[in-house]
């Protein structure tokens, strides 16, 4: 695992040395290689599928503007997820100012995805509530979190991020992390009375 | 399974909604056609702006660079803004006019400057008061002593000696 995650690094730095000296081709791959990844946390925290694609393109070109100051200090993924929140919750403060979401503009569509239903099938809250009622219950109960909770929700339990990777994206200590994710989890417990026994 | 643990199975279901699988594949096209809109639209400005941003948020912590810049700037501000100590702040007022009979009131008014310039304020070490130049009042001649009158004379005008370090307002001409 080790391993892998070093020879991922490796290719990424690579990657990065060629698209900086000018290979298009370079940065494409780097760009297929974590679109879904980010397209996903950008999407959770926002719950909206355009704001979550117009943000996605956008992480990407401020990216290729700014590859030249990427010293590789850190890693390539640890900087683009960087850029990803800090742009994602800064557009979010301005939505906020502008207008709070409406709930009913909160995503409802869901992939019949098989291992989804899988899983959903297992639990008899769950299964008794609809899909698609569950994602809008989840969604709603992920909006009504502040917008740094939500990122830490999304990176961590949603996304799998260890504490370590999520305090580097995030700047801030990990004990930061730990307790924004204590105080959200406890909110949301309460949010999802209804699917908990 | 307690309710920490089906809250984290609730969240990870959210793993489960994607777009579909033909975004994706469109992904890379619509991405070129947006940094070539970006390209032509965006103005230098916002550029550099944006570069400057980037290069602070490099820096893992921004708060600290954002100290450091208001730290400079605050130094700057005190360097350049910050009015000069003035002399005449730190003189001590020991003449004051004419005695009268009731005790000068006190007075919160810090003078101005240029009080202190229309009246003679401190005694430098070694400096006399130009009285000579007081109407009616003359020196007494080399190796003679003043009389009772013309010392007389003399304290109405500089007042008596224990008025140093007196806050007195002067009296109006």
């Amino acid at each position: 695992m080790a391993d892998a995650v070093l020879t991922d690094k490796q290719e990424d730095r690579v990657l990065v040395e060629r698209a900086q000296e000018g290979d298009c081709a370079a940065f494409d791959t780097l760009v297929l290689k974590y679109s879904q990844r980010l397209y996903a946390l950008i999407y959770h925290m926002t719950s909206h599928r355009e704001d979550a694609n117009d943000l996605l393109q956008e992480v990407f070109a401020r990216a290729f503007r700014n590859l030249k100051s990427f010293r590789g200090q850190s890693g390539f993924y640890t900087w683009i997820y960087t850029i990803a929140v800090n742009l994602t919750l800064n557009f979010l403060k301005k939505r906020n100012r502008r207008r709070m979401l409406s709930l009913d503009d909160v995503d409802s569509g869901i992939q019949h995805d098989g291992e989804f239903l899988e899983l959903t099938a297992t639990s008899d809250p769950v299964r008794e509530a609809g899909l698609n009622e569950l994602q809008q219950h989840l969604n709603e109960a992920l909006q009504k979190l502040s917008d740094d909770h939500r990122a830490v929700v999304t990176l961590f339990d949603i996304q799998g991020m260890p504490h370590a990777e999520i305090s580097r994206i995030l700047g801030v200590s990990e004990g930061t992390v730990r307790s924004r994710l204590h105080y959200a989890h406890k909110q949301l417990q309460a949010h999802l009375s209804n699917y908990l026994t | 399974m307690n309710k920490d643990e089906q809250l984290a199975r609730l969240l990870r279901l959210k793993r489960y909604e994607k777009p579909d699988p033909e975004y994706f594949d469109g992904f890379l096209d619509s991405f070129h056609a947006y940094q070539r809109k970006a390209i032509a639209t965006q103005s230098a400005a916002s550029l550099i702006w944006e570069r400057v941003g980037t290069a602070c948020s490099a820096l893992r912590r921004p708060s600290t660079a954002w100290a450091a810049v208001g730290a400079y700037a605050a130094v700057m501000l005190l360097i350049h803004v910050w009015p000069a100590p003035d002399h005449a702040a730190k003189t001590t007022l020991v003449i004051s006019g004419a005695p009268s009979a009731r005790p000068p009131a006190p007075t919160n008014q810090t003078p101005t400057p240029e009080t202190f310039r229309s009246w003679p304020t401190a005694l430098p070490a070694g400096e006399t008061i130009p009285v000579s130049d007081s109407p009616g009042l003359k020196p007494p001649a080399p190796g003679k002593r003043r009389t009772a009158e013309q010392s007389q004379d003399l304290q109405n005008v500089i007042g008596p000696a224990s008025t140093e370090g007196s806050t007195a307002e002067p009296a109006k001409k």
